[in-house]
């Protein structure tokens, strides 16, 4: 399989992502780490909150977002990492049982101040079983380019 | 209990806190679970990688203990409701196994909910910096409160 650099990719590209099942062990495991917040980790205590009931982490959408694009979209890229994102927004709670995936799309590509790498602006929707978008963002992962081989 | 109400927190305020080792074993399951790349999972790199030689921790990773930071020494002891979201994030890094990580954060401004007596919300920059005083990532983001006496609904455009 050759890998994709950064000149492979095109402003425009874009697609679809397999599917992440969201359960409610990996709800309660991710925010006991990361976000042990009462509304991420017990269903009684969301009762009275904005959820209503036990709800994903935005953290922990965000990472299952991650390991779609990384996993489905660039699993042959050479990505680097990211530099950031822009815009997020947590728009719908996520909850056990939902069923994500994310659409993407490739709305700029530039230079970086490393030669080695170039960033991508990718527009990023998740969406869960019912087509709601649950949340965005403008993801800027770094794509390395190919090194020229020395002579 | 909570004690940190919407009220509480005043604009300009600088708050430093969090003291979190990076554990090698939790940054590579995070690796597995959501960023599995070589230089997350510490396999041989395949291309240019930002930082040679040494794996380095998942972007997300470094947000997650952020998150983690801010929970353990402010959001369990708020009125906090969650947040809407993130307006800009940052990811400077590197980080690594052992590194030692802590958190400096301003409040930026605050407003209330357009519809909400009992809600405002509060944004902050916030900085994780490492055990050298490196700044490795920061964001701009709001989170949303509850009030601790709740007002009349804001007017609709005056």
């Amino acid at each position: 399989m050759s890998t994709r650099y950064f000149d492979a990719f095109e402003h425009g590209e874009s697609g679809v992502t397999g599917t992440f099942g969201v359960t409610e062990s990996d709800v309660v495991g991710f925010a006991g780490q990361y976000d042990p917040q009462p509304f991420h980790l017990d269903d009684a205590a969301a009762r009275d909150t904005l959820f209503g009931r036990l709800a994903a982490s935005g953290w922990h959408t965000t990472a299952i977002a991650n390991r779609l694009l990384v996993n489905d979209w660039l699993h042959d890229a050479a990505i680097a990492g990211a530099e950031g994102f822009d815009n997020l927004r947590w728009r719908r709670p996520v909850y056990p049982g939902d069923v994500l995936r994310c659409r993407y799309a490739v709305t700029d590509r530039r230079s970086s101040p490393d030669p080695r790498f170039g960033v991508l602006s990718v527009d990023v929707g998740v969406l869960n079983q019912d087509d709601v978008t649950v949340m965005s963002m403008k993801w800027l992962p770094w794509i390395a380019r190919e090194p020229q081989t020395a002579e | 209990m909570t004690e940190v109400f919407w009220e509480d927190q005043d604009v300009g305020a600088i708050r430093e806190f969090g003291d979190m080792v990076v554990d090698e074993t939790r940054m590579r399951a995070f690796a597995v679970d959501y960023d599995p790349r070589p230089v997350t999972l510490g396999e041989a790199a395949q291309w240019p990688e930002m930082h040679d030689q040494r794996p380095v921790a998942s972007d997300l990773h470094v947000s997650g203990l952020c998150m983690r930071m801010m929970v353990d020494h402010i959001l369990l002891r708020s009125s906090s409701l969650g947040s809407p979201g993130i307006q800009r994030l940052r990811w400077l890094g590197p980080v690594f196994a052992g590194d030692r990580l802590s958190v400096r954060q301003a409040v930026l401004s605050k407003q209330r909910h357009p519809r909400r007596g009992d809600v405002g919300f509060i944004n902050n920059r916030t900085e994780v910096l490492n055990q050298h005083g490196r700044l490795v990532m920061f964001m701009e983001s709001a989170g949303m409160f509850r009030l601790r006496e709740p007002l009349p609904v804001p007017e609709e455009d005056a």
